[in-house]
């Protein structure tokens, strides 16, 4: 059981670098559009190029 | 497009494909997943071709900041919106403006931010660039409300993932706690497990319960006891046991408590926030309003030298254009033309007014048949319009407060705990029991009120979210007691159980000639005047109009034409009088003023009697309300012959007439001070003040912005019914947080009694607590499927 006293600092030091990363995630502002992050990220920018270079094309 | 011809519906649709496709931004036709809904013209959205306003820097002051000079931000409320397709579209169309830095949709608000540098492109352009893409456009100015609200909302967010993380790291180490319990763990573990506990509840303790203490702290400044004190009471008490339980080595630790505790409470506060924010977002939203312009003239004796200016802009003494169908900018009086004005957004009253060349008009109204030029006589800020919006800020910073149920219970609740527990301490004492520490504070800590604390918040949300469901918008969650306990419910009749428009009622005939044929040419004749009423003649009639030839109408009096070689004229009993004297020798009175007659040369052939119809809904609604003894009321600034009818027809018993918005607040106020709670039904800026004084103050979906702005509910759908459906919302919800209360008191009352008896360890406190918290959140979760068939 001396094991413990190796893994629960580990898990102090984890529970830490958890809680500072969500900190950082709110103040970033990232909980505030749940909805159109989601599908912006579906809409890729390429596209647009293809459609203006084949009309280029044309 | 993509190689097909497709067709569209108007011309407008056309052109907004033309631009999507010049910028190479096809691919939202193919990825989106809304169509989107026909335009509403009512939405007060800029007109295109008045965008430069946008450049006036007394309209940017209200919205746009300033970032360093180069680069300035905006921030819009963009109407319209239905699928992320059109963020991708505008956020795509406005990143190839050149001097468009960034431009970022949130789509959960609508609103967009820009980032642009004003050197090198206007602000009117970019507003251009997206109303071309068929969306409107609204400044989002960003009240200091809003903004407490973001900042409120990250801050509980932080709070709660806080004491997320950490009280799960105390939970894995009670139950290692638990489950050796009365089996022997070496006591070197067991006092490594509680000091990380410790290490784990201070930020939990000291960072996210931190609102709590201060909460508690200030009610108890203000000697005002909240839910807040006995709950930092327990927290508190709980902790300094378990710290001295810690460094002593003896004594029971109630770590596990702590930190599910401040969870539950976190997470109840947060899930009402959000849901208070949500509803608060999409009122700004609802209720967000373009700037009003004039059109200016420029230069005395320059005839059609207009500018267009905003309304801010304009001084005493100058000339504005006003055109039909536009608002009336501020305060002034006509100095050419003459028309009438629609002022119900005003003084309530449903009636166009007739208005001649040296007569008043009034900001806010709406000029309805002729161009007219104003001379300005207040600025707006000091306008009649601006006076009712001083009305109103003061009914709201008087508006009566909704004690919460809880907040009332909280004081006594805290002050019999305490008593209590020194009574269990002076109990064990007396006996001589060596655990007359340890039984005292488990009775503190099982009686920190968790359940009690929810049961209100949780059903509150529940009913906000319900409400939602249905199309109701509770802007303000504590609406729903008021609600539940209103008595009586006084509603605004024009625009709220009426339409706005006058219908053609009866028809009284002289005999002359057939009832169809007098409607025929009275329909033909109103085809020439863009009088309400003569609108409401055409709409009769439609589409069966005989050729008139040169017809003639006098202002503010009727109309004269020739059909198949007769004279014939339509308009008021004086204009009749005038053109024909005699012809009806019945004279009918002038009944509610809503009366055109039609005569030719020599008789008079029928009158047209029009009234203000009632929505429809209207009384079923009533119906509904009084079956359930409510008391009803009418408040108006329509005269009282018409209040009478239509409270008659509604049966409606109580009813006031003549109103100006001040009478309407007085009477609110009046019946507030006999110990009533009244909830308002109203729609207009002269009900705003009213809205805001009521107990609880219900706005239709089609009122003015300024009443969707200050009422508690609001009503999405063109339906009234939706008001018994919230009412019957909040009753259930009410008698959810009732036997929600109930019950948390009764099982805070046993688990006291059974700890002052000492038969409560740790284990059984924390269990107790959760399952008791679960049980009150399950039952406030009834009311989401609440259905409006059920009373």
């Amino acid at each position: 059981m001396e094991i413990l006293y190796l893994l629960l600092p580990i898990a102090v030091i984890v529970s830490i670098i958890i809680a500072a990363f969500f900190l950082w995630t709110v103040k970033t502002g990232q909980y505030e559009d749940l909805d159109g992050e989601g599908h912006r990220i579906l809409m890729d920018d390429d596209e647009v190029k293809s459609t203006v270079s084949s009309e280029a094309e044309q | 497009m993509d190689g097909s011809t497709n067709s569209f519906c108007c011309e407008g649709c056309a052109t907004v494909a033309a631009v999507i496709h010049a910028s190479g931004l096809e691919t939202y036709y193919r990825k989106r997943t809304a169509l989107p809904r026909p335009v509403d013209e009512s939405r007060h959205s800029i007109p295109l071709e008045f965008s430069e306003l946008f450049d006036d820097q007394i309209i940017q002051d209200q919205f746009v900041e300033s970032e360093d000079g180069e680069i300035c931000n905006a921030k819009f409320i963009v109407q319209n919106l239905h699928c992320p397709t059109c963020v991708w579209l505008i956020e795509n169309r406005l990143g190839h403006l050149v001097g468009v830095s960034d431009a970022k949709i949130n789509f959960r608000t609508q609103t967009i931010t820009v980032r642009w540098q004003p050197g090198r492109l206007k602000l009117s352009d970019i507003v251009k660039c997206i109303q071309e893409l068929g969306y409107g456009v609204v400044p989002f100015s960003q009240t200091t409300h809003s903004e407490m609200i973001k900042i409120r909302h990250r801050d509980l967010l932080k709070r709660l993932g806080v004491a997320g993380v950490f009280g799960m790291q105390i939970m894995v180490i009670a139950v290692a706690l638990y489950s050796s319990a009365g089996t022997s763990i070496e006591s070197a573990y067991e006092e490594l497990f509680h000091r990380l506990s410790l290490l784990f509840v201070l930020p939990i303790l000291f960072y996210s319960a931190a609102p709590i203490f201060s909460g508690a702290l200030r009610d108890l400044k203000k000697r005002s006891a909240t839910m807040d004190v006995p709950i930092a009471l327990g927290l508190l008490i709980a902790f300094i046991a378990s710290l001295s339980a810690t460094v002593s080595g003896e004594g029971e630790v109630y770590f596990d408590s702590i930190a599910m505790f401040v969870c539950f409470q976190l997470i109840a506060r947060f899930m009402e926030h959000g849901a208070y924010r949500r509803m608060t977002d999409r009122i700004t939203n609802l209720s967000a309003s373009s700037p009003s312009y004039a059109n200016r003239l420029t230069d005395l004796g320059m005839p059609d030298s207009v500018e267009v200016v905003p309304a801010l802009r304009l001084e005493i003494g100058d000339r504005v254009v006003v055109n039909p169908g536009e608002k009336i900018p501020t305060d002034g009086t006509i100095e050419s033309g003459a028309t009438d004005t629609d002022e119900a957004v005003l003084t309530g009253e449903s009636n166009v007014q007739q208005r001649g060349i040296g007569d008043c008009v009034f900001g806010g109204s709406i000029n309805v048949t002729n161009s007219i030029v104003v001379r300005v006589t207040r600025r707006s800020s000091e306008s009649a319009l601006a006076r009712v919006v001083d009305l109103l800020e003061n009914a709201i910073a008087n508006k009566p407060t909704n004690h919460r149920l809880t907040d009332l219970i909280a004081g006594k609740f805290s002050a019999a705990v305490v008593l209590l527990a020194a009574c269990v301490a002076g109990f064990w004492m007396l006996n001589g029991s060596h655990e007359w520490l340890s039984h005292t504070i488990a009775v503190l800590v099982v009686a920190c009120p968790c359940a009690l604390s929810l049961a209100v918040p949780t059903a509150l949300t529940a009913a906000v979210n319900a409400a939602a469901k249905h199309g109701i918008l509770l802007a303000h969650p504590n609406s729903v007691q008021a609600l539940a306990k209103a008595n009586i419910f006084l509603f605004d009749k024009t625009g709220t159980l009426t339409e706005a428009q006058a219908r053609l009622g009866h028809i009284e005939i002289s005999g002359a000639l057939s009832r169809n044929d007098a409607l025929k040419i009275a329909g033909s004749l109103a085809q020439f005047s863009d009088h309400p009423i003569c609108k409401a003649l055409t709409d009769e009639v439609q589409d069966r109009f005989v050729n008139t030839y040169d017809v003639e109408s006098k202002h503010g009096g009727g109309i004269q034409g020739v059909i198949d070689g007769r004279n014939y004229y339509l308009g008021s009993f004086d204009y009749i009088e005038s053109q024909a004297p005699g012809v009806f020798s019945y004279g009918l009175p002038d009944r509610f003023g809503l009366v055109a007659y039609l005569c030719d040369d020599t008789r008079g052939i029928a009158s047209f009697h029009f009234e203000n119809t009632l929505r429809k809904n209207a009384k079923p609604l009533i119906d509904l309300l009084s079956e359930s003894k409510i008391r009803l009321g009418l408040l108006t600034g329509d005269r009282q012959s018409e209040a009478e009818r239509i409270a008659a027809e509604l049966g409606i018993t109580e009813f006031h007439a003549d109103c100006s918005p001040k009478d309407k607040l007085d009477i609110i106020r009046m019946y507030q001070s006999h110990g009533d709670c009244v909830a308002m039904v109203g729609d207009g800026i002269n009900d705003a003040p009213t809205l805001a004084a009521a107990n609880v103050s219900v706005a239709p979906a089609d009122a003015q912005h300024i009443a969707k702005a200050n009422a508690d509910v609001l009503l999405l759908d063109d339906q009234l019914d939706l008001l018994v459906v919230v009412r019957n919302i909040a009753r259930f919800a009410f008698d959810v947080m009732r036997t929600n209360t109930i019950w948390a008191i009764a099982y805070n009352l046993i688990g006291i009694s059974l700890a002052a008896a000492g038969f409560v360890p740790p284990l059984a406190a924390a269990v107790g607590m959760s399952v008791s918290s679960l049980l009150v959140v399950g039952n406030s979760l009834r009311i989401m499927s609440f259905l409006p068939e059920s009373k």
